[in-house]
């Protein structure tokens, strides 16, 4: 079979499930009717559509569902248990909203004194902030003498005073104590260190052991891997 | 908080069915009343549960279905447009999306439990091409009579081997009597899409009769 238009072919061939069902607008019936009248394909798929219609899709072999009172049940139940939920958790977010902060609280009981009261306890608290701040702003970590302790890791060391220094290595296994002697010995002071290589610098005290004496007795210190003086840098 | 009635109520603020029907029982389940929520219990899913049936073949599966259909139109009630198309419309296509997923869950647990699905990837070629292997028969065999294989049986054999899509059109054509243009509506997709799968679902039945030892020819009128 040929077509003359195989453009109307096409159109009416999509239509034909829907022409068995009549299911179709007026207009697009009758153009497929009209189309059929003279398209042995057509008629043929027409043919293969009325079957499945006479078949009814299955329901011959097919188990019947049916609603029943247990599941409407069981759906309202979910329902409930949904609804409880969303209810729980719209009551704990209240709840929180509701819950005031630290800060509220505070604004709520002072708001709550007494004016003289409060204006007391306003200028005690503006008291008690200007001590600590005055106190945290006058926490540089300095040592006795005014001299600062500073890592070497800081790029640019600072010096405080024109006073001989030492760069000094212990060995691995000095104590603390044993180190706080040896300074007190030879009158000096670590100021810096250790380095990543654990050099520590020492600052020996203005009149006490001369450099030169000093390096001599800490290499004579079996707890001493190495001490070499350091060029003195004036002030800036 | 749960009642169990056992049967639908008569609700007599209602109108009798329509438009109007419609429209004031969705009207009143968005305002959650349990009653009017019962009316489309039994109203609308005998309907939608035997749709159901012939998709996921399994009461189970269609209980679970109904279940998430329900919620759904108790949350999403007042999203129902009465402009926009029937209850009926509407709710198919929420049932729709369900099928289809409850479906794509029984598929990856076939390929789960399949030891040989080695090509795992089940395409829906693929669903109808393993569906129709054992279907091949000799046409001229004259056992496809004696062992009851009458045309309509054929029909139901092959129409249990389409993919779901295919399926579905068909359902939604011939059982349910949708037009093209609420078919797009129920399956979200535009109305060529679905005259295509008619046309492919067709095509597909056709194959499957092939091998069965039926041509198109037996199906004309008056042939079979």
């Amino acid at each position: 079979m040929t077509h003359s238009n195989n453009t109307e072919h096409d159109v009416v061939v999509e239509l034909l499930p829907w022409y068995v069902k009549n299911t179709l607008n007026p207009k697009e019936q009758m153009r497929v009717a009209q189309h059929l009248s003279s398209c042995s394909e057509c008629q043929q798929e027409l043919g293969l559509y009325r079957q499945i219609d006479n078949v009814n899709l299955g329901t011959s072999n097919t188990p019947i569902w049916k609603p029943s009172p247990v599941q409407f049940a069981n759906i309202l139940q979910g329902i409930d248990a949904l609804e409880t939920k969303a209810a729980t958790a719209a009551t704990e977010t209240t709840k929180v909203a509701k819950t005031p902060g630290l800060f509220a609280k505070l604004s709520a009981w002072l708001k709550a004194l007494p004016g003289p009261v409060f204006w007391i306890m306003s200028l005690e608290t503006m008291a008690i902030a200007a001590l600590v701040m005055l106190v945290v702003g006058r926490l540089p970590q300095q040592l006795p003498g005014g001299q600062l302790f500073e890592t070497l890791s800081n790029e640019r060391p600072s010096v405080t005073a024109n006073l001989p220094r030492l760069h000094i290595v212990f060995a691995e296994d000095i104590t603390e104590r044993e180190i706080r002697t040896l300074l007190q010995t030879q009158q000096g002071q670590l100021v810096e260190g250790p380095s990543m290589l654990g050099v520590y610098t020492v600052q020996l005290a203005a009149g006490g052991v001369q450099e030169q004496q000093a390096i001599i007795n800490l290499r004579a210190n079996a707890k001493v891997k190495l001490v070499e003086g350091i060029a003195k840098v004036d002030q800036p | 908080m749960v009642r169990i009635t056992g049967q639908k109520k008569d609700n007599k603020e209602l109108p009798a069915s329509g438009e109007a029907y419609e429209a004031l029982l969705m009207q009143r389940i968005a305002s959650k009343d349990r009653e009017a929520f019962e009316s489309l219990y039994y109203d609308y899913t005998p309907r939608i549960g035997s749709f159901m049936m012939k998709l996921l073949k399994s009461p189970e599966l269609v209980d679970e279905a109904i279940n998430e259909v329900m919620m759904t139109v108790w949350q999403s009630a007042e999203r129902f447009d009465p402009a926009l198309g029937k209850l009926s419309t509407w709710l198919f296509g929420i049932a729709h999306n369900k099928a289809l997923k409850l479906l794509e869950r029984q598929r990856r647990h076939w390929r789960e439990q399949t030891v040989e699905a080695e090509d795992s990837e089940l395409n829906e070629n693929e669903w109808e091409e393993v569906n129709a292997e054992s279907a091949t028969v000799d046409p001229d065999n004259p056992e496809r009579t004696v062992l009851g294989w009458e045309l309509g049986e054929i029909l139901v054999w092959a129409m249990d081997r389409l993919s779901p899509e295919h399926r579905i059109v068909l359902e939604l054509v011939f059982t349910e009597n949708y037009a093209y243009q609420d078919i797009a509506i129920i399956t979200d997709c535009p109305v060529n899409t679905v005259k295509t799968r008619m046309f492919h679902a067709r095509k597909k039945l056709a194959d499957l009769l092939a091998k069965r030892g039926y041509s198109p020819y037996d199906l004309q009128e008056g042939h079979s």
